[in-house]
């Protein structure tokens, strides 16, 4: 299967690990967490986000579960698991080293 | 039995996917009708958000990682546990399967002897054919005619004097003939050879000799004969002291 490069990938793992790190939710809240806490500026097509959900959850970083939304809706749920936890603090560490670095170039005049 | 099993989690993992998605657009279409659309609207408008979903779902199916070698190894170890599970079962269909296969190669190597190996007495089998002549077509059809054993002893002296590619030609030609004379004699099926016969097939007699070249001659020629195997069990009692004796066929 053809797959995307693997920054924009890894940046799409940490938005949704981060997210879940708030607690288990369904791809539609990670979705509305993602839209609105970055003011709009991320604006994918929803349904992109799934594949990785699913990858991330094959590899066993989230764990999936059917449960029943407050509004009576059968949505589901997805939670980090204990990798999810370390997988997160990694990703976290590189995104800061990653953006430092860049940062570093970008300001160098 | 595994196979079902895989198609059943196939269509649960696409289900899965199904309903993944209908929840998602589902909820979105909610937020849009509490922004002010219309159901329809709002339905209209989460599905292009959403994205096209049968592509998300082919792509959600590749992530769902049941490569072929995934399922071979889970239909491999599947099968495992199912034979430790029910050795009875097991040793049944493990002894079936060995005599039938046991079976299949026994009756093998008999066909094998009796059909597709070589005669064992025939020197170079491989350089030994049979003639063949095709009749000729027929009347407006197509290809040669219909094969056919046998020919003349014309032809026979033709091919044997005439074709050069050939080390040596026999001819033979089965018969039943009275062997022996008054009580003990019997008919027997008999095959009358030419001169080289035994020569060209390169076959060696267990006792005595075989029928030589100048026995062929009509008047100097020897009268003998070569008795097979069932032949002298029967006739002579198996014993050596055939050779020699005397037999008469057709009362000579």
């Amino acid at each position: 299967m053809p797959r995307q490069p693997d920054t924009l990938q890894g940046t799409l793992d940490l938005l949704i690990l981060k997210t879940l790190e708030r607690g288990p939710n369904h791809g539609f809240g990670i979705t509305l967490h993602l839209q609105t806490t970055s003011d709009g500026l991320l604006r994918v097509e929803e349904g992109s986000l799934y594949p990785a959900l699913h990858r991330l959850e094959r590899t066993k970083t989230i764990k999936g579960e059917w449960k029943i939304t407050a509004n009576g809706r059968r949505a589901r749920y997805y939670r980090l698991t204990r990798d999810g936890v370390k997988r997160l603090a990694g990703a976290e560490e590189s995104w800061a080293v990653l953006t430092d670095s860049v940062g570093k170039i970008l300001g160098y005049v | 039995m595994s196979i079902l099993r895989r198609l059943f989690r196939r269509s649960a993992i696409s289900d899965d996917i199904r309903d993944e998605i209908a929840s998602h657009v589902a909820m979105r279409a909610e937020l849009n009708q509490e922004a002010g659309m219309s159901p329809e609207e709002a339905l209209r408008a989460a599905r292009r958000q959403f994205g096209n979903p049968t592509l998300v779902g082919e792509k959600l199916y590749a992530f769902s990682g049941f490569g072929w070698l995934d399922g071979l190894t889970q239909d491999l170890v599947y099968a495992l546990r199912g034979l430790r599970r029910n050795p009875g079962v097991s040793l049944t269909a493990i002894l079936t399967i060995a005599i039938g296969i046991g079976a299949a190669a026994s009756m093998f190597s008999v066909m094998r002897n009796l059909l597709l190996a070589p005669p064992p007495h025939v020197a170079s089998s491989d350089r030994v054919f049979r003639i063949h002549h095709l009749s000729p077509p027929e009347e407006g059809g197509d290809g040669p005619g219909e094969p056919y054993v046998g020919t003349s002893y014309p032809f026979y002296e033709l091919l044997s004097e005439r074709a050069e590619s050939l080390e040596a030609v026999a001819a033979y030609s089965s018969l039943d003939v009275a062997a022996g004379t008054g009580p003990d004699a019997r008919m027997t099926q008999a095959v009358m050879v030419s001169a080289g016969f035994w020569r060209t097939l390169g076959v060696r007699p267990a006792e005595g000799r075989l029928i030589l070249d100048e026995d062929a001659h009509p008047a100097a020629g020897a009268r003998v004969v070569v008795l097979g195997h069932a032949f002298w069990r029967s006739r002579f009692g198996g014993q050596a002291g055939a050779v020699g004796q005397t037999l008469r066929i057709k009362g000579q």
